[in-house]
């Protein structure tokens, strides 16, 4: 198993690099170049000039990728000149924010969607079963704004149940503290994810309900809950720790969505904002900060995986 | 009892006494009978498909039969309920909704085939070299893939569009490019696992070389899941487009797509104009749910070779 | 002494899309304390289903119809689901036949091994875990304490069953079901599981079910059988009773498709003609009348009962075979006997010409790499070490072993489909290993390789008609119309009708597969061909179809094959010469019945011992069997590789290999510094004619 982690853990070493160097690679592509494209139409020739040496752009590609690499591992992501904060500012304020909401939907989904998908799988077919596939068939095609939107409509205009505006503050503690402004967006977002997972879930287990061994244990005369909960769960549910892992960047991109939707002071909101006014430090170093936490993430779901399926340690 | 044993099969022995003997009567049909029967009898599928080609009627011919002003603004006729002179109302610089609808659904239905095509091609091709190759030839090309799945979709879509601000055309290639990925994946794990499959060794044993190998017997194997993925394609496709639109940074204006719709809409929710919502909305779950009964459908009617008659 | 369970008229039936399949029609047996009641019958025929009846593990759509399964006092098809779950591991324990997928792969053993106990008794901590300790020990699991918090695929094969049983047998149940416990195992194992599960009976005073396709298994262990087919049970008797003087059509006929009672003798094995009748619609009459060759009017309009003239024998047929007598039976009905004597066997030109094929000093290593990034080469694993022998055209060259002993990667080899590491490979006069590019091509034509799974070697999206010409194909022979042709003889050639051509793999059975496979190999003429386990997956009846079909062809074609299996009657009845292998090493060769008659090696000792042969009066050893687990093939044993697991092992058999030694003219070697005698006591061959007969 050590065997395994460490490749793991060098791949996604090697994948950062890369993803740092797509990112490099983009920030070359910048319309007019990246001191124009920076700076901005207005930016004098004095301006840019100045703006190409104090960035090493006139260096060698090679060199410029060492120096802007080393740039990052020492926590400078650039600085936005839209917003005159530097990026790695802006993320620290942000990013806990977005990572807060993720996790609560996160939790919300797995709490709601692992026993949903087990009720399914045992009776499938039956009518219960149908209504909710229909159910997540919907979800699953409804883009995330376009639920966000309909709770809203249900829930804060025609039932002024909550709010639908997310909380607005600098503070996470006071974020966190505002719990009626925190539903709907963790609803929308845990909507979409239960949608996915409960299908997950139901197949997993519906195929971990065909194997021998259940027919043993049934033999050794347990009870039908008791195989679920002892037997087949922790058969089934490995696979969605692994589907956990790869759903963070659809969780992420939902995330976008769901704050902007809500006026979530996230790192998603913050994406989006600077987006429209093409603010490319901004977008360049979230892009690669979120590609980073979405192979952090995927690496400890493998080492979750590894670390529950006895199977694992004994393959080379 | 819900928790039912597995049917018992010898697994060294194959029920003879189960498989029913050659008929020399009833006329062998062709996997694509099989398959089709199997599709035809899915109602969901029936469904799913009407629903389609009802929307692409609707978005394509619809406007050559009812006309609407889509090009100038009418602001005075703005954000008008629904009425005989505007079934859907107007938006909030006077278009006709209805119109609108039709329009913007040709903009997000082409747009997503489109993408969904290119992408499901380009990623086919990568996946069959690199599962085929295999060795480094794969790593390589496998690392290619999972660097460009580390960056989220959404967000490396948003960042294309900011940089290269696409026409129509190019927001297609854009799209293509975060959605080659899944497929490429997929044919590689195919493609992997037919590598190995028993009538492709005796292929080789037989002295048939690489060429026949993956024309004559991976090919037709995994085209299955390559369909399958394709239809999926499609529904993230448009799922994809309206989501870029509603954040503003899709279809460039004039175009309309649902997707924007929705987010002129959003500004009104409080005063409760359904009508600017509800439509668009709902025509996009309509067409993705549509989509994806397709693609299930599908997915069971090329699992057809595993039924034992 | 009333019975421990007595099954009255069951009836169960499992729901399909237009009907329902009958799958156990009116079963009536008992079976009484420290009693093993074999039930036997080919695949489909029920015995199954009536295992998973009494124990109301019905898949899903089945459901018992009728009758009843009275255990002592209680009638289990009666109950609620509540109660069948308190007899379920406590009264009646089961045993399944794949032990890898039957165990619960994410729980430690020691946990699933007390899960009955938990279920059905107060036992907890210490004297739980004791408890499962002494079952571990009581099952012969190696060093059980330790081994409680191991998962199963840590453990052999062999060890998993045992395990599978200790489970079964915790709470010391009064009946043990076992549903083909040991097809999943190899030879050598079985036999140790068979003797297991043998001992607990006596030990424990159970009853036992023995539910399998093996006759063999049968006739050494159980104290009655009961044959099933189409759901029924068509006769009953005392084990002796039944192989000495079988009374229904179907089991006589079983015994005759049986390629071991037809070893040496040059006939063709029985094989009944049909296959069994379609369970949704069963026929009225007799089931098995339409594939008897005594059938009449009566059989197929009248159902016969089950009964008997002499008390204790029962059977289901109005024209029986055999005789009515009550006396004791002393031997088996009609044994075989050797038309040729066994130096001369069928294929007598042994020694005629150079050979086809001369294999010599075949190397064959697998890598094997660990490490976290750059994959070091840790070992390898010794695959094939090192095997010589020839086959001369014409002939059939048996190669026998259990898993992992090379034959496998041998048939590769010779065909191609893996390089090899060192060695040569003549056929037909050239030296096929150094052939590259078109030379190699042409030459692929000579040889060819038909696989154990037949389904699995057949494009699922190709029809049948492409199938077979793929061979015409891919070295460009002929037109459409001259390959349609070539297509339409072979497949006329192996039985199957030309409407096939346009049909696919899926709609064909197991038996006509393998068919299709041998039309495929057919095509171009090939001289050699290269069998590995082409019968191990199918029924006796279809076996035996097939293995005549394969020594038809032989005759026609002047074909000469390498029959690769672990079944060694199979091998024994087809071959002409036997090469014995293990762990990579090819430890004895010769004549078949030289092979078979007189071993040398202690292994071949073993194999043969242990194999299970349908002849409840055959010599068995208890203890002269190949003890102990296969070691690893990355790390094999030094010297011989067999020290580990052999009674005679000295210390020179670990400092040095035997090489091969002849005995005799014949061409018959083994490997062994201790060579077994020959003995010249007829009764020590349980393979020579019997005199008496």
């Amino acid at each position: 198993m050590i065997a395994y982690l460490v490749r793991r853990v060098l791949q996604s070493i090697l994948v950062v690099i890369l993803v740092s160097l797509v990112t490099f690679t983009l920030l070359h592509l910048l319309p007019g170049g990246p001191a124009r494209a920076i700076l901005g139409p207005r930016a004098t020739q004095q301006q840019l000039a100045q703006f190409v040496v104090q960035n090493h752009y006139d260096k060698p590609l090679i060199v410029q990728f060492g120096l802007w690499f080393n740039g990052l591992l020492h926590g400078d992501l650039g600085y936005s000149y839209k917003l005159n904060e530097t990026v790695s500012g802006l993320i620290v304020d942000r990013l806990p924010k977005t990572l807060v909401l993720m996790a609560l939907s996160i939790v919300v989904a797995l709490i709601i969607a692992i026993p949903l998908g087990v009720y399914q799988a045992r009776k499938r077919n039956t009518l219960g079963d149908y209504v909710l596939t229909g159910f997540s068939f919907v979800f699953y095609a409804m883009p995330s704004f376009l639920l966000a939107l309909l709770l809203i409509i249900l829930f804060s205009f025609d039932l002024p149940w909550f709010s639908p505006e997310a909380p607005q503050s600098d503070s996470l503690g006071v974020i966190l503290a505002d719990a009626n402004g925190l539903v709907l967006p963790v609803a929308t977002l845990a909507l979409i994810t239960i949608a996915a997972f409960s299908r997950y879930t139901r197949s997993s287990v519906m195929e971990n309900l065909t194997q021998d061994y259940v027919r043993t244990a049934a033999a050794n005369g347990a009870a039908d809950g008791r195989i679920i909960v002892v037997h087949v769960l922790r058969n089934a549910l490995i696979p969605v720790v692994t589907l956990l892992g790869l759903s963070l960047p659809a969780l992420f991109a939902g995330a976008l969505i769901v704050e902007s939707v809500f006026n979530y002071p996230g790192m998603g909101f913050l994406f989006w904002q600077e987006a429209i006014v093409r603010d490319y430090p901004v977008l360049l170093g979230v892009t690669l900060v979120v590609a980073v936490a979405t192979v952090v993430g995927s690496l400890l779901a493998d080492i979750a995986y590894a670390v529950l399926d006895p199977r694992v340690k004994y393959t080379s | 009892m819900t928790i039912n044993p597995p049917l018992p099969e010898h697994a060294a022995h194959v029920s003879d006494a189960i498989a029913a003997p050659i008929e020399p009567d009833a006329p062998p049909k062709s996997m694509w009978r099989l398959g089709l029967q199997v599709f035809v009898a899915n109602r969901l599928a029936i469904i799913g498909l009407v629903v389609v080609v009802l929307f692409l009627l609707f978005c394509f011919v619809g406007p050559l039969v009812h006309h609407t002003e889509q090009l100038r603004t009418d602001l005075a006729q703005a954000n008008q309920p629904p009425s005989s002179a505007h079934i859907l109302g107007t938006d909030s610089v006077g278009y006709d909704e209805f119109g609108r609808l039709m329009v913007g659904g040709q903009s997000s239905l082409e747009i997503g085939m489109a993408a969904a095509v290119m992408a499901t091609l380009v990623g086919t091709l990568w996946g069959a070299i690199a599962g085929y190759l295999g060795g480094a030839v794969d790593a390589v090309m496998m690392r290619v893939v999972d660097t460009l799945l580390a960056i989220p979709g959404l967000f490396l879509l948003l960042l294309l569009v900011a940089i290269f601000t696409p026409s129509t055309g190019l927001l297609i290639v854009v799209i293509a490019f975060g959605a080659w990925l899944t497929p490429a994946r997929l044919v590689r794990g195919e493609t992997l696992s037919l590598r190995t499959r028993e009538y492709v060794q005796a292929a080789r044993m037989m002295g048939g070389g690489n060429r026949r190998a993956i024309l004559k017997h991976i090919t037709p194997n995994a085209i299955g899941t390559i369909v399958v993925n394709a239809t999926f394609q499609v529904a993230d496709a448009i799922l994809i487009v309206a989501s870029l639109s509603f954040l503003g940074l899709g279809v460039p204006p004039p175009h309309a797509d649902w997707g924007n719709m929705l987010s002129d809409g959003t500004a009104f929710t409080q005063n409760g104009y359904w009508w600017m919502i509800l439509p668009p909305g709902l025509a996009i779950v309509l067409v993705v749910v549509a989509f994806n009964f397709l693609g299930d459908a599908l997915r069971d009617a090329f699992e057809v070779r595993l039924r034992r008659r | 002494m009333s019975p421990v369970l007595s099954v009255d008229d069951l009836h169960t039936e499992i729901a399909v899309n237009d009907g329902a399949v009958h799958a156990v029609d009116g079963v009536s047996f008992t079976v009484n304390r420290g009693e093993l009641l074999g039930l036997v019958g080919e695949s489909g025929c029920g015995k199954t289903m009536t295992a998973l009846s009494i124990m109301r593990l019905l898949p899903g759509g089945g459901r018992i119809t009728g009758g009843s399964v009275v255990l002592g006092d209680v009638d289990l098809t009666a109950l609620s689901e509540r109660d069948v779950r308190a007899v379920r591991g406590k009264r009646i324990g089961m045993v399944f036949q794949d032990p890898m997928t039957s165990l619960n792969p994410t729980i430690p053993i020691g946990r699933q091994v007390a899960e009955p106990l938990k279920l059905h008794t107060d036992l907890a901590g210490r004297s739980l875990t004791d408890r499962v300790t002494e079952m571990l020990n009581l099952v012969g699991l190696p060093q059980p304490a330790r081994r409680l918090s191991a998962y199963p695929h840590e453990l052999s094969g062999g060890m998993r069953q045992r395990v599978m049983i200790a489970r079964a047998l915790v709470c010391d149940p009064e009946l043990l079901i076992a549903d083909e416990p040991t097809t999943a195992l190899d030879v050598t194992i079985q036999q140790q599981i068979l003797e297991l599960i043998d001992d607990l009976r006596t030990r424990l005073g159970m009853a036992v079910i023995l539910v399998t396709h093996d006759l063999g298994v049968i006739a050494g262990r159980a104290d009655r059988v009961a044959v099933m087919y189409a759901g029924r049970i068509v006769e009953t008797t005392e084990t002796h009773r039944l192989f000495g003087n079988p009374r229904h059509p179907y089991t006589e006929a079983l015994f005759e498709a049986l390629p071991e009672n037809a070893a040496g003798t040059g006939e063709r094995l029985y094989s009944i003609p049909g296959m069994p009748p379609d369970l949704v619609n069963p026929p009225v009459g007799c089931r098995f009348a339409a594939r008897c060759r005594y059938a009449e009017d009566r059989c197929r309009a009248e159902h016969p009962p089950l009964r008997g003239e002499v008390a204790g024998h029962d059977y289901a047929c109005f024209l029986p075979v055999g005789s009515a007598e009550s006396g004791p039976i002393t031997s088996l009905a009609n044994p075989r006997r050797a038309v040729v004597t066994e130096s001369g066997a069928r294929h007598a030109a042994a020694d005629a010409g150079t050979p086809l094929l001369s294999v010599t000093g075949l190397v064959k290593d697998f890598p094997v790499t660990a490490g976290a990034v750059l994959r070091r080469h840790v070992g390898a694993v010794s695959a094939v070490a090192d095997v010589s022998f020839s086959v001369t055209g014409g002939e059939t060259f048996g190669l026998v072993g259990e898993s992992g002993c090379g034959k496998t990667t041998i048939g590769r080899l010779v065909v191609g489909m893996e390089r090899l590491d060192a060695g040569t490979i003549w056929i037909d006069g050239t030296n096929v290993a150094t052939l590259r590019g078109k030379a190699r091509r042409e030459h692929q034509r000579e040889t060819h390789l038909i696989f154990q799974d037949a389904y699995a070697a057949l494009n699922p999206r190709m029809r049948v008609g492409a199938i077979v010409a793929e061979p015409l194909a891919i070295h460009g022979i002929g037109n459409r119309a001259s390959r349609l042709s070539r297509v339409r003889d072979v497949l006329a050639e192996v039985g199957l009708p030309s409407g096939a051509i346009q049909r696919y793999p899926h709609e064909f059975s197991g038996g006509q597969r393998q068919r299709i496979g041998l039309a495929r190999a057919l095509a171009l003429q090939p001289k050699l061909i290269v069998a590995d386990e082409p019968v191990s997956a199918l029924d006796v009846s279809i076996q035996a179809q097939i293995l005549n079909l394969m020594s038809d062809l032989q005759q026609r074609h002047g074909l000469t094959y390498v029959f690769i299996s672990h079944d060694l009657s199979v091998v024994r009845y087809l071959s002409t010469t036997i090469g014995v292998m293990y762990l990579g090493k090819l430890v004895e060769i010769g004549p078949a019945g030289a092979v078979y008659g007189r071993p040398r090696h202690p292994y071949t000792r073993g194999l043969i011992d242990t194999i299970p042969v349908a002849d409840p009066w055959a010599r068995r050893t208890g203890d002269d069997g190949v003890r102990g687990e296969l070691p690893s093939a990355i790390r094999p044993p030094s010297g011989c590789r067999f020290r580990t697991r052999c009674p005679l092992a000295q210390d020179i058999c670990a400092e040095q290999e035997p090489p091969l030694r002849s005995f005799g003219m014949d061409g018959h070697q083994a490997a062994c510094h201790f060579p077994l005698a020959v003995s010249t006591d007829p009764a020590a061959d349980r393979f020579a004619p019997n005199a008496s007969a």
